[in-house]
């Protein structure tokens, strides 16, 4: 004889593991920001200018080193942090030095930022030095944009153009 | 505060157990299989991921609407394919942690065991991660929303930098080369998990890593009538110049990432290293010194190779090597590292028999705090206080159900550390004593024996189908098995009311037959 019960159970609980996977698998909607929130990403990589000059060796340097070594012109490796600042409606948004990468902080020196702002015209104003010694910003882009809502407004740097580019 | 939470756990789910045993019985009971359900989840995915590859182009460009061609225009086959994918790794994730916190709630996790529940623990990564990798490469909202956390929470790690997270910023950094990586890491993953879960129960004889059919058939039909009614399919394409507002989150595997957002990316790491980190400290953390027996010793003088108590041992723990000192033969080694002092090597040692003529009891292999000597005492103790007219001995399990509910005049009790301990012939010795009129041999219930085999070898032994078999004289009438979990007390009253029953019968029988002769 079939045991109604036994299957009725099976069925039941068969069906609320289901049902958890189910509605769990994309269900409740995650709202992770306002819908008229608009992004800014600052993404860029460059190499500051190298820290120093080249120079020469003495003869009583080279004297000193092995024979295989002597190498007259010597340079340093190290690079210059670049001093980054991103300015929105001329309220300081970022504001850092960024230290180059690599043992001898002879590499690309690198940021990643995110920042959600409210849609509608923003001005815009980003400006960066790549050297220490620099008294000026010579790398700048100032601009009013309109920005809708969710859009993504990436920072970017074209090292090869010497400017900021929008994307 | 760990022993408060695992007693909570417990009670928990010995409640949903003997709950589910009314439901399905203890053979299809889930709750004892999560295991093997986790296993079986895992084959399902690898099946339809592999159905999903064919079809599936490893491009930015192509990913989205390959996957899309699958769902929509062959939704009878590539559609319920790829809703199973998902289901099957969704439910692999929920029987993956209820397999975890039942077996925390079973104490589980310490002394021999450790090594299980500490290789288990980098499992749950590998899982997490290759279950998010894979909602990756759909390259929809989601996809982009992940690809966006995901290298922004890995590159706050200052090893890695923020040059992972460069590539998801636009549409024109997306490269296919790094698409290409996490196909590839799609299926490296969940290989290393595959070889992780074999290593998480090397340690463990006969590992049961596929559910009961019936079971087995009864979660794929369930996965497969869900899959049509609720086909798994994708957000709008991913956009990276449009930012994602409302993501339909798959929270059984992306339930940290709101705190990602919320909490930042140090906390999260912090909560999740630190948890993993407790995980795998907690068999020593937590060692339970008091229960602790210690582990089986071989005693040369009575082992005579022949390697029963090694074919029986769950937990591997048991090797034969040369006899010390006589030439040509085997002996017993244990390694006390892996064993768990279950004593059902004891139980099947062919020296542990009572029926011996020797003035100490001393088996070839035994557990030293719980000898077969000290077994044979206990019993003949509790025999002494016996009255009545059907007087039965029951043998409990100290992982089972409580026994000692049972106990009066009628009936003695001694509990064992697991019903394997119980040698055969024991069982033989103590029903034909004459103040004893039956013997009842109880544990854990069949598909959840504390220490995996107890169960299944005492029930093959009692029934003549494994070594060392039950030879009585006296019937079958005078053992009986009963296997029942805790919080099953009620199903011992109504087999020893049955029991009792039947030896009255058996008696009136034998009392008529006397009668004619």
């Amino acid at each position: 004889m079939i045991n109604w019960k036994f299957w009725i159970g099976q069925a039941l609980c068969y069906s609320l593991f289901l049902a958890f996977i189910g509605y769990f698998s994309n269900s409740p909607t995650y709202q992770r920001f306002p819908d008229n929130q608009a992004m800014i990403k600052l993404s860029l990589r460059h190499a500051g200018k190298i820290l120093g000059e080249c120079r020469e060796r003495s003869e009583a340097e080279l004297a000193q080193l092995p024979p295989n070594m002597r190498i007259s012109k010597i340079c340093p490796r190290e690079r210059s942090p670049l001093q980054l600042d991103l300015l929105i409606n001329d309220e300081m948004i970022y504001s850092k030095e960024l230290a180059p990468r690599g043992i001898h902080g002879d590499s690309l020196s690198s940021v990643y930022f995110r920042l959600p702002v409210n849609s509608g015209e923003i001005n815009l104003k980003v400006r960066m030095k790549d050297h220490i010694d620099q008294k000026n910003y010579p790398y700048q882009l100032e601009k009013t944009l309109q920005l809708s809502p969710a859009q993504v407004l990436v920072i970017d740097f074209d090292a090869n153009e010497g400017s900021f580019i929008l994307l | 505060m760990i022993k408060i939470f695992e007693r909570l756990t417990l009670s928990l789910f010995q409640f949903l157990e003997s709950t589910f045993n009314q439901i399905f019985g203890e053979r299809w009971n889930p709750w004892y299989q999560l295991g093997a359900l986790s296993f079986y989840f895992f084959w399902i995915v690898t099946v339809t991921g592999l159905y999903l590859f064919i079809f599936f182009d490893t491009s930015i460009s192509g990913a989205f609407e390959s996957m899309e061609a699958v769902t929509h225009n062959q939704w009878f086959a590539g559609g319920i394919m790829r809703s199973l994918h998902r289901y099957a790794s969704d439910a692999m994730a929920i029987t993956v942690t209820l397999h975890l916190l039942r077996e925390f709630s079973l104490g589980r996790f310490r002394g021999a065991r450790w090594f299980s529940w500490f290789s288990g623990v980098p499992l749950l990564w590998l899982l997490f991660a290759s279950a998010i990798g894979g909602y990756w490469l759909v390259w929809d909202q989601l996809a982009q929303y992940i690809s966006e956390i995901t290298t922004e929470w890995f590159g706050w790690l200052p090893f890695i930098g923020d040059s992972l997270a460069r590539n998801f910023v636009s549409n024109q950094t997306l490269s296919d080369r790094f698409f290409s990586l996490l196909v590839f890491m799609h299926i490296a993953i969940p290989l290393f998990l595959l070889v992780g879960m074999f290593i998480h129960i090397k340690r463990i004889k006969l590992a049961k890593t596929s559910p009961p059919k019936g079971l087995a058939r009864g979660t794929l039909a369930g996965l497969i009538l869900l899959s049509l009614i609720k086909p798994a399919v994708s957000m709008d394409k991913a956009d990276m110049s449009v930012s994602v507002t409302a993501i339909d989150l798959d929270w059984v595997y992306m339930n940290v990432y709101p705190l990602l957002d919320s909490w930042g990316y140090g906390a999260v790491w912090a909560l999740l290293v630190g948890l993993s980190g407790f995980l795998a400290v907690l068999p020593w953390l937590s060692p339970d010194k008091k229960k602790a027996m210690r582990p089986a010793e071989v005693n040369p003088d009575n082992c005579n190779g022949c390697s029963w108590c090694y074919q029986d041992c769950p937990f591997e723990a048991i090797t034969m090597i040369d006899h010390e000192y006589k030439k040509g033969q085997m002996q017993a080694q244990v390694d006390p590292d892996l064993c768990t002092a279950c004593g059902i090597c004891a139980g099947s040692c062919p020296s542990a028999t009572p029926f011996r003529h020797v003035d100490e009891l001393i088996s070839g292999i035994e557990i030293p705090d719980f000898s077969i000597e000290h077994l044979r005492q206990e019993t003949h103790k509790k025999l002494d206080s016996l009255s009545g007219n059907q007087r039965l001995v029951v043998f409990g399990c100290d992982h089972a159900l409580d026994t000692d509910a049972v106990a009066d005049e009628q009936t003695a009790v001694i509990t064992l550390p697991c019903a394997g301990l119980l040698p055969p012939s024991f069982a033989d010795y103590i029903s034909r004593q004459p103040e004893v009129d039956g013997v009842m041999v109880s544990g854990c219930c069949s598909e959840d024996c504390y220490f995996r085999k107890g169960t299944e070898w005492t029930e093959q032994r009692f029934h003549r189908e494994r070594l060392p078999h039950l030879r009585t004289k006296a019937g079958k009438q005078k053992v009986k098995l009963f296997w029942a979990g805790p919080r099953e007390e009620e199903k011992l009253h109504t087999a020893l009311t049955k029991y009792r029953a039947e030896l009255a019968f058996h008696k009136a029988e034998e009392t008529e037959g006397a009668g004619f002769d």
